[in-house]
């Protein structure tokens, strides 16, 4: 027997916007929402560090002569996956919301400049990368008591571009359901 | 349409190209396998190169490299449209195709198995069977890659004579 799956997109859509509306913030909730903000802040500057630090293995290589990292892009992810959906269905609540987010909700993209360009050191910068000097807080998180430490981009993508998890979800979220990839790619 | 459709119709448009082989289609066939075993031993070539180089700065205290994992694949994708397809054809051709999960060799920290370049790159067999076991091809080395392309894969033999080498593409991705 076919098991029909309910939690399309458009639902999943129209969930957030009726859960999002209702939302109260309290004070235990704020404190979640600006702890989650200040640690995946940390865990994007840590992304940043990390992929600079490969940019600078394969800086070194290519002076070394290996031409065979000429042309490198270094891509870095912030990875939501809770543990409990990563085991669950998509026809679950848990795994249809991890089903549905994008891969890409945000990334950081750094490239091979060891001829020193001005345009692809300007993106490279953490700044351009990390937008960290950007208000992006959007909602809920424009207002007091949130609004008085930036939101990081990942978040403000999370909670904004992406229609699958509402306010309450990421209260109920937990720092150990993200983590970092980083991936190195040379197309020839 | 579904995958399914779409390979069917390839798989007819496949058929109605008649491929003779002459002795100038053949010699077309083989500078193409040739040159696709050739990317195929250099994208080898250059991951090993990159693995020496990762399993060094682990050696020398790295330790943020230690899961890594290299990915090498190629792919075909035609700079001007072929001779014998049009663009919504060489979509699907490029779709169907599924560059990203044939002849994907991957190499991480562990050690390489002896046979590791062979396993990868399928060369224990000669792959001059089916649609290339023809007697003008007696004696030549038919790679894997153009069996699944041209075998098991959407694009035909006429399709072969068309592509440039130039429109195979080399592609190595590095987690960590």
């Amino acid at each position: 027997m076919r098991i029909e799956n309910r939690y399309t997109p458009q639902y999943l859509k129209l969930r957030k916007e009726r859960l999002d509306g209702q939302f109260r913030l309290t004070k235990a909730k704020a404190r979640k929402l600006i702890l989650l903000n200040y640690y995946l802040t940390m865990l994007s500057e840590r992304l940043y560090d990390r992929a600079l630090e490969l940019c600078s293995i394969y800086d070194r290589f290519i002076a070394e002569g290996k031409d065979i990292y000429r042309n490198y892009t270094v891509n870095g992810y912030i990875c939501c996956e809770n543990r409990d959906a990563a085991c669950s269905p998509s026809n679950t609540l848990p795994g249809a919301l991890l089903d549905n987010t994008r891969d890409d909700i945000w990334h950081i993209s750094l490239y091979e400049n060891t001829s020193d360009n001005a345009d692809i050191a300007e993106t490279n910068s953490r700044d351009r990368q990390l937008q960290l000097s950007l208000f992006n807080n959007i909602g809920i998180f424009g207002e007091p008591p949130l609004n008085d430490r930036p939101l990081c981009r990942f978040l403000s993508e999370l909670h904004g571009a992406n229609e699958t998890y509402s306010l309450d979800d990421l209260v109920l979220m937990n720092t150990t359901d993200f983590f970092i990839d980083i991936e190195a790619s040379w197309e020839k | 349409m579904n995958n399914d459709m779409d390979m069917f119709m390839l798989l007819n448009r496949k058929l109605q190209h008649c491929f003779h082989w002459t002795p100038e289609n053949s010699r077309k066939i083989l500078v193409l396998n040739d040159y696709l075993f050739s990317l195929e031993n250099r994208l080898y070539d250059e991951m090993l190169s990159m693995k020496t180089d990762y399993d060094r700065l682990i050696e020398e205290g790295n330790g943020s490299l230690n899961g890594y994992e290299i990915t090498g694949s190629i792919s075909y994708r035609s700079s001007a449209l072929l001779k014998t397809a049009d663009q919504e054809t060489s979509e699907l051709l490029y779709k169907c195709a599924g560059f990203d999960s044939f002849l994907t060799i991957r190499m991480s920290h562990d050690d390489l198995p002896p046979d590791h370049r062979r396993d990868s790159l399928m060369t224990s067999l000669n792959w001059n069977i089916e649609d290339f076991d023809q007697g003008c091809l007696d004696g030549h080395y038919i790679c894997y890659l153009m069996h699944e392309l041209f075998v098991d894969g959407p694009y035909s033999l006429t399709d072969a004579l068309y592509m440039k080498p130039e429109d195979f593409h080399e592609k190595i991705e590095v987690r960590v």
